[in-house]
């Protein structure tokens, strides 16, 4: 630890070299307020420049006394200044949108790829995220990600990431640097994510900066709109499934401004004919009310103090809710009521105090609360006929909880001392609570036929809440050792408190960039990540019934150890190729023992899992064209993932490795935008990936007996499945296309136009596996059952009309 | 908005007819393994069921073994079959409590082996085993069973039902090990049987069984009074009361059946829906399956109609 401390003040001591002009200041949209993250500003003379952060400031410091400073950002005009020492410092830039939009950049790009010491990190524009065609039209962040190379799906059409070998738990999610529990709406077939709301998303699959931490595979940082300075603006869309407002502007001119956005789904009212038909068709007495829905609730507040002094506030509500309620009529007369009804969500809140303490030093100071919850409620009502003619209400009731609460207080500094350095460090502390399930359930029941008497029964099961606390610490340098080499490098230090236990972890991240020539570069990282909290879950789908619980002094946190090393190429104008291979190394990775789950409680879980190790690696490979009409990108990876369950106890597969259920060979995407002109643009996207892994029993065999005619039979119910490897059977292939066209209309209005977007996804109709089944339907190569599949999205067309104003 | 649930409908059934398609794969990555079951009752005559393992889209009979060579072992006493009806080689050999079996085999599916012992009777020296019939049916057991002096004792406790009418209502349930003193069966109704063949084929059939496994190390071979509460919500179905008959049935079970039986439990619950199909435990080296002693005793149940009655009827 002294070594690691003495290496870091070592590498640091450069800092103190003296400069002789610093600018500092924010990048913004002309024609919106809105700061602009990632945006560059280079000095021309030198080709040292520096990148605006998250709050779309930058700070540079340059070696002369004069500059002429190059600021530029995608799909905006650039902008020139020259600044001489003497002069104010002090320089905000608003950058004018490019107006000829038809060959603006608007695609999937590796972080400044080139010229970035970071590696393993992509950028996607929420316009390219928009264009994406997707299930049912929905604009969805996860959906658009899930296209990146090293990023694999899970199951057909839903939302969960498998980041180069991880399992979905292992991905951290930051909206506006809140952690999200729980990122998905109906199973994840549509992600929490309102694309409306977002500025900003990048992903990390490896290599990350110091100040992540907490997670094993990837980190996607979602940034939401701080919302139009200049006048009130928004947007009104009507989808297949879900109607959004999204509404910004002004509170008071150009100081503050608001950020309003809204989903959700009507499915429920859509499909309530339907669901009375089928009540209606099962007795003609049934009543049946049904539905599901989910909304999203985003909503964030900036305030400017002054140049140096900004405040943000920021919120997100998310809720499923799905409910049934029967009424039935027995032949008694009586009366009951089946009620059913399971919401889950998120509630998030945060604030932040965004400052500049010198030109070359800003600090944020942040509070921030997120909540998972799911709740269940299941009720009966009895309505019974008494002998003197009254009536009598029996009720059984049952609930089901749990929560996960997390408090977090952090501060975060970013120091630029000279153009060769960007320094980044900082603190916090995340108080967590952990509440897995708290189960009651109560009973007052008349019994008219038997008994002729009543009888009550009230009790609540809880499990005890467990409270976690998580400390971090970090500091980062991006180090521009000469022209040629830049280095990242830094350290992320953590620790975990639960119950007795401390877990300390000390992960240090370097990755380093060679600029080799004007267009090829070769970059090599390293990353050592720790994960704190487990994610109990029953089915490869997300449910809301999923449990996350910490660490304890069982089962370790889990590690990994990931190297990465890659090569950037560009082709000016015309395309950027990268290649990048990695090598990951898990442990503590837990399963569920043989024939085990949790299911809604997480009551002995430590009983139910076993600890083992993994390791992934794979080569990915990415060209994306940028200019033109023609955008888009093509992603390949090849992986292999590998899972070894073999310690004492707690073996797995014979305690032979297998392959992990997300481990597939190969994974093609490519996605096309081509703009016709500004009034029209069509968007293609094909996907073909190797199927996943499955357990599947090929051989079975009888139950053992004592009656001898028990064997004289073939009854199923009478067999064993004989597994004779975990993941023994792969799925066919899963491959689709999608395509969408967009149709853009400015009306007479000023500043008011609409766009209507059609969509088809799996335009060629491929039956792609959801799940699978034994069925006697069909037949098999002679026998009289069949192993079948089932798919659940055809073909798909889909209509949305979107209203700017 | 009138005809929207006809193109619902419509819309489903487009979207139901396309979702179903046969997987074609690779089905020589699997071969048959040979398959030895075997349970060893005590007071029954033994036999061995020796098979190979089928295909899992195969619902055919068993596939017999060619050319076996079985040998069973009882106290250094080989016994070799004395006949064979498919699958079920029979010996001429009825085994005792603490006998010491192995079982040796030769054939066309190579060699397999195996031994155990033929665990001592579970003694329930107070067997007052009674229902108490209230809104729930509680199942009273007092007993005592001897601790073996030489290998760990393993219960199987199975409760019968048997109704007398053609109507036959089965129950399944959810459950565990005991692990204090009371415990707590839950029954849920599941279905009635209203199609007078099927229930017919049940009624013939005469029992459905509940289990509860359990081991001497929960229960320590001391005087036990030991409350099952079975939450059984009364019929209320207007055709009346069910004349219930309710038997329990204690076993000893080997350690190598208890292990079976836990796995058995594992893999056929409900949860197993949810979890990765997992391997079944065996203590026969070169096949699968089971090779174990067993013992069992039966006892009736008596219904107490008034829940309040403290003294259990006699038997």
């Amino acid at each position: 630890m002294r070594r690691l401390l003495f290496l870091l003040c070592l590498l640091l001591f450069p800092l103190a070299a003296r400069a002789q002009l610093t600018v500092s200041g924010t990048v913004t949209d002309q024609q919106t307020g809105e700061t602009l993250i990632g945006a560059t500003v280079f000095e021309t003379g030198s080709g040292r420049g520096t990148t605006t952060d998250v709050n779309g400031r930058y700070s540079l410091t340059v070696k002369s006394k004069e500059a002429i400073l190059r600021v530029s950002f995608v799909g905006y005009e650039t902008a020139f200044d020259t600044v001489k020492q003497g002069q104010e410092r002090k320089r905000n830039y608003a950058l004018r949108p490019s107006i000829r939009l038809q060959e603006v950049v608007v695609t999937a790009q590796r972080v400044n790829s080139r010229e970035s010491s970071q590696m393993s990190a992509i950028e996607i524009p929420v316009e390219q995220i928009k264009s994406v065609p997707v299930l049912f039209g929905e604009a969805d962040i996860l959906k658009a990600i899930q296209l990146l190379p090293g990023v694999q799906s899970g199951n057909e059409g839903t939302g969960g990431m498998y980041v180069r070998g991880g399992g979905p738990d292992e991905n951290l999610f930051l909206l506006d640097g809140i952690p999200l529990y729980n990122v998905n709406h109906l199973g994840g077939f549509f992600s929490a994510f309102n694309a409306d709301a977002v500025k900003n998303v990048t992903l990390y699959k490896g290599s990350f900066p110091a100040r992540f931490g907490g997670r094993l595979s990837s980190v996607l940082d979602v940034t939401t709109n701080n919302g139009n300075d200049k006048k009130v603006h928004g947007n009104v869309s009507v989808g297949f499934i879900s109607a959004k407002l999204n509404v910004e502007g002004p509170i008071v001119k150009e100081k503050t401004t608001f950020c309003l956005s809204a989903r959700r789904t009507y499915a429920d009212f859509m499909l309530q004919p339907l669901v009375r038909k089928m009540a209606t068709d099962i007795d003609g007495k049934t009543k049946l009310t049904a539905g599901y829905y989910f909304y999203d609730l985003n909503g964030k507040l900036t305030h400017k103090f002054s140049d140096r002094s900004r405040l943000y506030a920021m919120f997100y509500m998310g809720d499923d809710d799905a409910y049934t309620r029967v009424r039935t009529q027995s032949s008694l007369s009586e009366d009951e009521y089946l009620d059913f009804r399971n919401n889950w969500g998120n509630t998030v809140g945060g604030i932040r105090w965004n400052y500049e303490l010198t030109p070359k030093l800003f600090m944020n100071l942040s509070a921030a609360y997120t909540q998972y919850k799911n709740k269940m409620v299941v009720g009966i009502e009895k309505v019974t006929p008494r002998t003197d003619g009254s009536e009598q209400l029996s009720t059984v009731n049952g609930n089901y909880f749990s929560t996960v609460k997390d408090l977090t207080g952090r501060l975060d500094f970013n120091y630029q001392p000279n153009p060769d350095h960007n320094v980044q460090f900082g603190a916090y502390y995340t108080q967590h609570w952990f509440q897995p399930s708290v189960i009651s359930g109560s009973i007052d029941y008349f019994d008219s036929i038997q008994m002729n008497q009543s009888w009550q029964m009230d009790s609540t099961i809880t499990e005890d809440t467990v409270p976690a606390g998580e400390m971090v610490a970090y500091i980062e340098d991006d180090w521009s050792i000469n022209d040629f080499i830049k280095l990242n490098y830094g350290l992320h230090m953590s620790g975990f408190a639960v119950g007795k236990t401390l877990y300390p972890s000390v992960q240090p991240r370097v990755s380093g960039r060679v600029l080799l020539g004007e267009n090829l570069s070769l970059k090599v990282g390293y990353a050592y990540m720790t994960q704190y909290l487990h994610l109990l879950s029953t089915t490869s789908i997300s449910m809301p019934t999923d449990l996350w619980v910490p660490a304890t002094e069982r089962i370790k946190p889990m590690t990994a150890h990931q190297v990465a090393a890659g090569a950037f190429y560009t082709i000016p104008m015309v395309v950027d190729l990268s290649v990048e291979g990695y090598y990951k190394r898990m442990s503590n990775l837990i399963e569920y023992r043989d024939g085990a789950t949790a299911l809604g409680t997480s009551a002995g879980w430590e009983d139910l899992v076993c600890m083992g190790d993994g390791w992934t690696y794979g080569v990915e490979f990415l060209a994306q064209r940028s200019f033109g009409r023609l955008t888009g990108w093509l992603g390949y990876t090849w992986s292999r993932t590998t899972h070894l369950f073999d310690r004492e106890g707690q073996e797995l597969n014979g305690g032979k490795p297998f392959p992990a259920k997300y481990d597939r060979r190969h994974d093609i995407s490519i996605v096309l935008t081509y703009k016709f002109s500004d009034r029209f643009d069509v968007s293609a996207t094909w996907v073909f990936c190797t199927g996943n892994t499955a357990t599947l029993a090929m051989q079975k065999y009888p139950v053992a007996s004592d009656n001898p005619d028990d064997y004289n039979n073939s009854r199923m119910s009478n067999t064993l499945s004989h597994v004779e490897g975990r993941n023994n059977f792969r799925m066919p292939n899963y491959h689709r296309a999608d395509i969408s066209v967009n149709f853009h209309r400015q009306f007479k209005r000023k500043n008011c136009h609409r766009t209507i977007n059609l969509s088809v996804y799996n335009l060629y109709n491929q039956k792609n596996p959801y799940l699978t089944y034994t069925s006697s339907d069909y037949s098999y190569h002679g026998y009289n059952r069949a192993l079948v599949q089932l798919s659940i999205f055809p073909i798909l067309p889909s209509v949305a009309y979107t209203l700017y104003f | 908005m009138k005809h929207i649930a006809p193109i619902l409908i419509a819309a489903g059934l487009f979207v139901l007819a396309s979702c179903e398609k046969v997987i074609e794969f690779d089905d020589s990555l699997t071969s048959p393994s040979p398959v030895l079951n075997a349970i060893a009752t005590e007071g029954n005559q033994l036999f061995v069921n020796y098979t190979y393992s089928r295909f899992f889209l195969d619902t055919n009979n068993a596939h017999p073994i060619a050319d076996v060579d079985m040998v069973v072992t009882a106290n250094g006493t080989d016994y070799r079959p004395v006949s064979v009806d498919g699958c079920n080689y029979f010996f001429d050999y009825i085994p005792h409590e603490d006998d010491q079996l192995g079982i040796r085999v030769l054939s066309a599916a190579g060699e397999a082996s195996a031994r155990t012992i033929i665990p001592r009777n579970p003694r329930i020296s107070t067997p007052n085993v009674f229902l108490q019939d209230s809104v729930f049916r509680t199942l009273v057991i007092n007993f005592n069973i001897d601790d073996h002096p030489d290998y760990d004792n393993y219960y199987r406790f199975t409760i019968s039902q048997r109704d007398s009418g053609a109507r036959y209502r089965p129950y399944r349930e959810v459950y565990d090990t005991i692990d204090t003193t009371y415990h707590t069966i839950f029954f849920c109704f599941d279905r009635a049987i209203t199609d007078p063949t099927a229930a017919a084929t049940e009624a013939l059939g005469g029992y459905l069984y509940q289990q509860l496994l359990t081991s001497d190390k929960l229960i320590d071979g001391q005087d036990h009074n030991t409350t099952l509460m079975l939450i059984m919500l009364r019929d209320t179905n207007e055709v009346g009361t069910f004349i219930h008959q309710y038997s329990l049935t204690v076993e000893s079970v080997s350690p190598e059946r208890y292990q079976y039986l836990q796995d058995i439990e594992s893999a056929t619950s409900i949860t197993q829906l949810l979890t990765e199909p997992a391997p079944v435990y065996s203590n026969v080296n070169g096949a699968l399956g089971i090779f174990a002693g067993n013992a069992r005793r039966t006892y009736p149940l008596y219904t107490v109609v008034n829940e309040n009655d403290p003294v259990p009827p006699k038997r």
